[in-house]
């Protein structure tokens, strides 16, 4: 049967065959392809027609899963700056693990910061400090040095001097906010940021997409030693970090979007040849409804993002700081402790002690009586913090007025040292285990969407990498304006957004041309257009033409060309007569 | 199911195949289900029987066919080269040029038509017949293959010859029966430019994830969003092949000595035709724009293409009158049920179709409403015996097929009028020679109420044959 079937359809084609040749018969379709231009030689002219095709895509919506975003370079997703995080409720939460951790776990050096976190009037040895005449005083005046102290402090003597507040928010403005990556961020290049840097909110650190994707990984290079712009190097703040859960595997994102979906067509010079440019980046001021809830939906953040091990590096300075011997300089006196990189342990110490001298015993006097209202000893604080001790009676000599964050910076660092760790050596670092980032999700979500709804340039590259419709190497390209004041035929000139880039995170290709516009005369010598804003773009350098029109530019090889603009078949198309000049 | 695909086959829109153009004639004009001649084993296998000799009846023809469409745009066309997806289109981007007549479109083309029978009567008082002959036939090529009517048709070559057995056998003095089958084998090929504007998959496709864009494109699009140039793709099916068996059978009497009447039953067959098919999409929105989102066609795509057809039913009836020995009037009328054909299914199959992202599989199908109508066939000939021989005469009229609603310039169609004659010249005693003519046309017909405005205009089309055919009477007189 099957034989008979193919016999049948055999005799079938046959016939067709037979009577198609005198009837003539209809050719299939076929596709011509395009052959390879050759480059333009030297005065050699070519014609190219361009057409501005559009398709408004309205509430389109982008989805981005894990897998796709990992799949993008990694300075495309660098490009999206998400938030500025707010570093303290880590900072605070490190702290308050390390005070509380077992003695067990902790090397030598995290112990000592331990001590400094727990260090109470009890704990210090008042020998080894400027205080040491309080040693003699307090049997004379029966009272023990660390009561004093800590009535001065208005205190307990068990009590800690250094509050987790104050410790988390000078840690982060001494250690973190001085870094330099923590002080400004990559971002657009406009006319408030010439150089493309942003400043970061202070006690921050900028959280990139690329950071959440790829969980931190490139935290501890970021926020390592890094030069200072004043040639100094900050020695950094994370030695190590590892296992951020920041993101599940379910992680989506989606965007959605009113915008032209097709890409723009342009001209490879070199030969003439008809390219496309992602027209998305052009249009990212106004793709966005930051009004529709649903604009930027990011699903699959953990609810209380969290960090396996952080290794937090805090460097001793390999000198010792003295008490202040003056009130002068003001308003901290001849300490050379304020003089000291802010990064450095003992000058966050004097802050933090500052701090809370300031806030809570500024004003403060303390005075102990012998027998019936007998006063032999009084200790006050001014409201600068500048300490005076006074003796009556003969009770034996006062220590030397300071001010008292210098006695507690100089009791710390004597803390600091306990074991027999040398002078400069006391570097503390400690590791910490599932340590919450001090953020929910949230929150986190909440502050994304602020941010990139004010300012969406920041996804201009993700928008441009996940729409990859950028095909050929355009040097211009155009675009049709359908109505309005600016209504008709634009070329602009590409600026290096619009190179893709290659997977290693570089553009494709290099953005090399001497001279990027457009020109009046062959010498590129009479700009014509300019950085005209159309359509909210103010970026690229573009030129209005018109049938009949010339202009000059000249590609990244240095060729110069001259554009001849044809008579237009239709609105949507402008033939473009390119001829490479000798 | 979402079938982007078939977009590409519905597209084939109509073949130039309808009433309009049944294949003129089978035999010669003589020839009928009164008609005892070799033809009769397709005509009417009853009248085999009549046969007093083995005879054969072989010949041709030369065809004339032309088809003239003038458009007439009754509706809003957006400018070609803009892409506006969703009705109503900002009026901007109307292009009043697209509006009333557009440029007459005309298919002229000459094709060759024969056929051959053989018949015998066998002993008992029967016949029986054999033939090769074309009931359908439509080679249309239209002057400008991108005039008004190319997403209609651009050209179309269908053949379909069959290949008959008829068997009469005499059951009373007067009355003869007779039975037949066929052997259909069909040879189709088109060519035509698709909108994809049509096509409810291609418009399910971005309406539906990941592209999520409503639109107004489907089979019911408005004229606003149809005829645009990115998605106008030529389209082309070649080589495709069908065959299938049908059958029929009749009844002629002779009433009295001076009338006979007959009535014949063709019925119908489905035809699918298997062929390739080539379909351009070079053009960057479809091969490269899309492509980050998941549409990415190669720049031609080919494939196996299936399309079904159904020819019609046909019931008829004739009824001669021997006025004289020497003269004869006969009236035939025949109801055609070409409502049989709702549409036309079509079904391309290509990996080359698959969009996976866009839920696109491999294969589709589709169907193409023509919603076609019975039509009725009226004729009368006058035969006559004049020097040299006998001459026939006869006019006729067809019902169009096709509805306003649906026709157009791939399955032109109207009131139908025809003139044929014959003169059948004996050369022996054995054999003769029948000289014939035949002239077809539709009066002029102008439609306004074709759906969204695709086949609205002017239809003109006129067939003409000239061609002659011998008779064999094998044996000599007994």
């Amino acid at each position: 049967m099957r034989r008979a079937g193919w016999l049948l359809g055999a005799a079938c084609a046959a016939l067709g065959g037979l009577l198609c040749g005198p009837l003539g018969c209809t050719e299939p379709v076929t596709v011509t392809e395009p052959a390879p231009q050759a480059p333009l030689a030297a005065g050699q002219a070519r014609t190219v027609e361009l057409r501005a095709l559009a398709l408004e895509v309205e509430r389109f919506q982008q989805v981005l899963t894990l897998e796709d975003l990992r799949a993008l370079p990694r300075a495309t997703l660098d490009e999206v700056w998400l938030l500025d995080l707010d570093m303290t409720p880590l900072v605070r939460n490190a702290l308050a693990w390390l005070r509380d951790a077992p003695e067990s776990e902790l090397s030598t050096a995290a112990l000592n910061m331990q001590k400094l976190l727990r260090l109470s009037p009890l704990d210090v040895d008042f020998s080894a400090t400027s205080l040491q005449s309080l040693l003699a005083l307090s049997g004379a005046i029966g009272i023990p040095a660390a009561q004093a102290v800590a009535d001065l402090l208005g205190i307990s003597r068990r009590e800690p001097v250094l509050g987790l507040d104050e410790a988390a928010a000078v840690l982060v403005a001494g250690l973190i906010a001085s870094h330099p990556n923590a002080q400004t961020r990559p971002g657009p290049v406009d006319a408030e940021h010439p150089d493309g840097r942003w400043p970061v909110a202070p006690g921050a650190v900028p959280i990139t997409l690329g950071d959440v994707i790829d969980e931190f990984a490139q935290m501890t290079a970021r926020f390592g030693a890094a030069p200072m712009p004043d040639g100094r190097e900050h020695p950094g703040f994370i030695e190590a970090a590892h296992g951020f859960t920041v993101v599940e595997d379910a992680f989506e994102m989606r965007v959605r979007v009113n915008a032209n979906a097709l890409p723009y067509k342009g001209i490879d010079l070199t030969d003439a040849s008809v390219a496309s440019v992602n027209s998305v980046g052009s249009q990212i001021e106004h793709i966005f409804d930051p009004k529709d809830p649903q604009w930027l939906v990011i699903e699959g953040l953990v609810p209380r993002p969290t960090i396996e091990t952080l290794t937090v590096r805090v460097t001793e300075s390999p000198a010792f700081f003295p008490v202040a011997t003056s009130r002068l300089p003001g308003p901290y006196g001849d300490s050379p402790v304020w003089d000291a990189d802010p990064w450095l342990l003992e000058p966050m110490v004097a802050r933090m002690t500052r701090d809370k001298v300031l806030a809570q015993a500024a004003g403060r006097c303390v005075a102990y009586d012998i027998g019936a209202e007998t006063q032999v000893f009084r200790g006050c604080i001014a409201e600068d913090g500048w300490i005076t001790f006074d003796t009556f009676n003969d009770v034996g000599d006062a220590p030397d007025p300071t001010y008292l964050w210098d006695l507690e910076t100089e009791m710390a660092q004597v803390r600091l040292h306990d074991g027999g760790i040398p002078e400069g050596q006391a570097e503390v670092e400690f590791t910490l285990h599932d340590v919450d980032l001090g953020v929910d999700a949230r929150k986190l979500l909440e502050e994304i969407k602020n941010n990139l709804a004010a300012d969406p340039r920041a996804l201009r590259e993700l928008a441009q990498a996940t729409n990859q419709t950028t095909r050929g190497a355009a040097d211009v390209f155009y675009v049709h304006v359908p109505t309005g004041d600016q209504a008709g035929d634009w070329l602009w000139f590409v600026e290096p957004v619009d190179i893709p880039r290659a997977q290693g995170g570089d553009r494709a290709r290099p953005y090399s041309y001497p001279n990027p516009g457009f020109f009046a005369d062959a010498a590129l010598t009479r700009p014509v257009g300019g950085r005209i804003e159309l359509g909210g773009d103010v970026d690229h350098l573009k030129v209005p033409v018109r049938p009949g029109e010339r202009v000059f530019v000249q590609d990244d090889t240095g060729a110069v060309f001259q554009l001849d603009i044809g008579r237009k078949p239709s609105p949507r198309w402008l033939p473009v007569t390119v001829t490479r000049l000798p | 199911m979402r079938h982007l695909n078939v977009i590409l086959s519905l597209a084939l829109a109509g073949p130039a195949w309808a009433s309009g153009l049944d294949g003129p004639l089978v035999g010669t004009p003589v020839s009928g289900p009164l008609t005892t001649d070799a033809a009769a084993t397709w005509h009417n296998p009853a009248v085999l029987a009549r046969l007093q000799r083995p005879s054969a009846l072989f010949g041709g023809a030369l065809v004339l066919a032309h088809i003239g469409y003038t458009r007439d745009r009754r509706g809003s066309y957006q400018r070609p080269d803009e892409f506006h997806i969703q009705a109503p289109v900002d009026p901007a981007a109307l292009d009043p040029s697209l509006s009333g007549e557009a440029d007459p479109v005309a298919a002229t083309g000459v094709a060759p038509l024969a056929d051959g029978f053989f018949a015998m009567p066998l002993p008992g008082g029967g016949g029986v017949g054999l033939g090769v002959h074309t009931p359908y036939a439509a080679p249309v090529a239209y002057d400008d293959p991108q005039g008004a009517q190319r997403f209609a048709l651009q050209e179309a070559f269908i053949l379909m010859p069959h290949v008959t057995l008829g068997v009469g056998w005499r059951v009373h003095e007067r009355v003869q029966v007779g039975f037949g089958g066929s052997l259909i084998v069909g040879v189709a090929n088109f060519k035509t430019v698709q909108d994809f504007a049509a096509l409810d998959e291609f418009g399910r496709a971005l309406a539906g994830p990941p592209a999520s864009q409503p639109n107004s494109f489907g089979a019911d699009a408005p004229t606003e969003v149809r005829q645009l140039d990115v998605l106008a793709r030529p389209v082309s099916i070649t080589d495709a092949t069908a065959t299938n068996l049908t059958f029929h059978g009749g009844v002629a009497v002779q009433a009295t000595d001076d009338l006979n009447v007959a009535l014949t039953y063709h019925h119908g067959a489905e035809l699918v035709f298997d062929g390739d098919f080539a379909l351009d999409m070079s053009d960057d929105f479809f091969t490269q724009d899309l492509s980050p989102v998941g549409l990415a066609y190669p720049a031609l795509i080919t494939g196996d293409a299936r399309l079904a057809l159904v020819l019609p039913k046909r019931i008829e009836a004739a009824a001669r009158w021997d006025a004289t020995p020497a003269w004869a009037v006969e009236g035939r009328v025949e109801y055609v049920t070409w409502s049989d054909l709702k549409a036309l299914t079509v079904a391309l199959k290509s990996p080359q179709l698959a969009q996976p992202t866009f839920g696109l599989p491999d294969v589709s199908r589709a169907d193409l409403p023509r919603r076609w109508q019975d039509a009725i066939h009226l004729s009368a000939l006058a035969h006559g015996q004049i020097a040299p021989g006998r001459l026939t005469v006869g006019l006729g009229y067809q019902s169009p097929a096709s509805p306003d609603a649906t026709v157009d310039a791939a399955s032109p169609d109207g009131h139908r009028m025809s003139l044929q004659g014959a003169l059948d010249m004996p050369l022996s005693d054995a054999w003769s020679v029948v000289a014939h003519g035949t002239l077809q046309f539709i009066l002029p017909r102008t439609v306004t109420d074709s759906d969204y405005d695709l086949g609205n205009g002017t239809y003109q089309m006129v067939v003409a044959g000239a061609g002659a055919h011998l008779k064999v009477a094998f044996g000599g007189a007994e």
